[in-house]
């Protein structure tokens, strides 16, 4: 255990307190104040509330977590895996390994997918037309629009693959007893196995919300956080901060608020569902 | 009648769904593809006229793509081979001695996989840079294996708990030691866990864009992701085709070795589910 522990005390316990201390800075990413910083306590929290950075990011974030993890990723992927589940082989197929694809791509490469997919002259306006809807400049009009329906698109597959291996392990025994007693499908899916999926849904709800927390190269790659800071969640305001107007500690401060977003959601999901497999 | 209807009209609707599912996740994706093969691609999506290889013999040099790739493949690698080593040895004492600091230390683990890496980006770049770690290939890779590393164990330790503790003791009896039992027992039972655990820190490590985009400053040291990202923002808005022929290149390994254990994968995720209520 040893090399572990070692591993993420170096790389994971020093950054964490470092992060802490530069926050109480005034490190800059170049000059004077990058080589000797002074402490200047909490000016970097007081300046992110007040200059109303914080809470126009923080909502941001939230929007883009309940509407691409807990909405899109979350219904969707539930959704197909109930309809796949009685279907035959190669209509599974197709759908999985579609879906699964755009979750293989290295990060960066969905976010020119999607740079192309949306622009002006992109595929989606020539798909809109033949539906008679009217063009659109996501990327303009309704940057978080774009970069939800992007990280949903690329996401989903993990809930897909969760759902599907959970209602492949449902208690057979409940869903014999319904076809005996002769409920429909949708009273099914409801009634039995919509319950059955509760704890899988609270897990899968775990193991998203926080990724997508700080999905960071989807957004810098389609908006840049713009335009303006119109997209600008909380891992592209700290971006943004730190290294394009080289506010260092300013760009920590807002990490620190990140991690401690994090850490709060973290430790409750852990507290609430006490996974099975610490107690063995 | 009306009962065979109405059990149809579900599963009419639910086929369509399906069907638009299938295209708005395809849609998307079929711009690289036409693009790659379009020496004239634009960000317009185009069936190219002339389909040809230009593009990809445009973008395969040395310092274009070959260096870029070769630079992934060695972080991933090294970061991946040390979470898997790490995470296994980790795993093993978890699974199978009842430590007195055992739970808390697994809630510990199971907390810090869902803390946002991102937020150590800055205080590390700034560590890097007091160490002179900045552009080390080995720093880097060992940071990603850190990131990598809780869920990992999580996932080794799942493995580890798979394999039955009396084909352990059997080995004991017939005189193994300790170390004989692991390195001839426990570790081939967990290869396959292994694996995945490599295969899939591995995808993560290849795609990642923001860790090298921020500890590497020297080109030379750039990997596919942040050289990809840094063609499109000078050279892209002039020759598409090639970014989309780079990024093909770039994304085929990932696709590949997703295929390889997408089937092991599918089941040692259900952990997930495997807490079912």
């Amino acid at each position: 255990m040893a090399p572990a522990v070692l591993l993420l005390s170096l790389f994971v316990v020093v950054p964490t307190g470092y992060a802490l201390y530069i926050s109480f800075t005034n490190t800059r990413l170049t000059g004077r104040e990058a080589r000797d910083p002074s402490w200047i306590g909490l000016d970097n929290f007081r300046k992110l509330i007040e200059s109303g950075d914080l809470a126009h990011s923080v909502w941001l974030t939230l929007i883009f977590v309940v509407f691409s993890a807990l909405i899109g990723q979350n219904l969707l992927g539930l959704a197909l895996a109930l309809m796949l589940e009685n279907r035959n082989r190669v209509m599974r197929a197709i759908v999985v390994i579609t879906v699964l694809s755009a979750y293989v791509y290295p990060e960066i490469v969905p976010g020119f997918m999607w740079s192309s997919f949306l622009a002006s002259e992109g595929l989606l306006n020539d798909i809109l037309p033949i539906f008679g809807l009217p063009e659109q400049r996501l990327l303009f009009d309704h940057p978080m629009v774009a970069v939800i329906a992007a990280d949903v698109w690329r996401a989903t597959a993990f809930s897909l693959m969760v759902y599907l291996a959970a209602l492949g392990d449902l208690d057979r025994e409940y869903l014999d007893a319904a076809k005996v007693d002769g409920a429909s499908y949708l009273r099914t899916v409801w009634h039995i196995k919509l319950p059955l999926l509760r704890r899988t849904a609270f897990t899968n709800l775990m193991l998203i919300t926080l990724p997508t927390l700080s999905v960071f190269t989807m957004v810098f790659a389609l908006t840049g956080g713009g335009p303006g800071d119109a997209s600008e969640t909380l891992p592209l305001l700290m971006y943004n901060q730190a290294f394009r107007l080289q506010e260092l500690a300013y760009g920590t401060a807002i990490s620190v608020v990140l991690l401690a977003i994090g850490a709060v959601l973290s430790v409750l999901y852990v507290v609430v569902l006490r996974p099975a497999e610490v107690h063995r | 009648m009306r009962a065979t209807a109405l059990r149809r009209a579900p599963s009419v609707a639910s086929n369509a769904f399906l069907a638009f599912v299938v295209l708005a996740f395809l849609a998307p994706m079929m711009w690289m593809f036409t693009a790659a093969f379009n020496p004239t691609a634009q960000l317009s999506f185009e069936v190219p006229t002339d389909p040809s290889l230009d593009n990809f013999r445009a973008v395969a040099t040395v310092d274009g793509l070959f260096r870029p790739l070769w630079n992934s493949l060695v972080v991933s690698v090294i970061a991946s081979s040390i979470t898997v080593a790490a995470a296994c040895a980790c795993a093993y004492p978890l699974s199978r001695y009842r430590l007195r600091f055992g739970r808390p230390f697994l809630y510990v683990i199971l907390i810090a996989s869902g803390l946002p890496v991102i937020s150590l980006m800055i205080p590390t770049f700034r560590l890097f840079a007091r160490y002179s770690l900045t552009n080390s290939v080995l720093a880097t890779a060992v940071f990603m294996a850190a990131t990598t590393l809780p869920f990992s164990i999580w996932l080794a330790k799942n493995f580890v708990d798979a394999v039955p503790f009396d084909i352990e003791e059997a080995a004991r009896i017939d005189g193994a030691s300790t170390w004989q039992t692991i390195t001839r027992v426990v570790v081939p039972l967990i290869k396959p866990g292994m694996i995945v655990i490599f295969i899939f820190t591995f995808i993560a490590n290849w795609g990642n864009f923001f860790v090298p985009f921020i500890l590497f400053s020297d080109p030379s040291k750039h990997t596919a992701s942040v050289a990809i990202y840094n063609y499109f923002n000078s050279l892209g808005g002039v020759y598409f085709g090639r970014v989309g022929a780079f990024a093909l290149m770039y994304s085929a390994p990932a696709v590949l070795m997703f295929a390889i254990i997408s089937k092991t994968l599918g089941r040692s995720l259900s952990f997930a589910g495997g807490v079912k209520g």
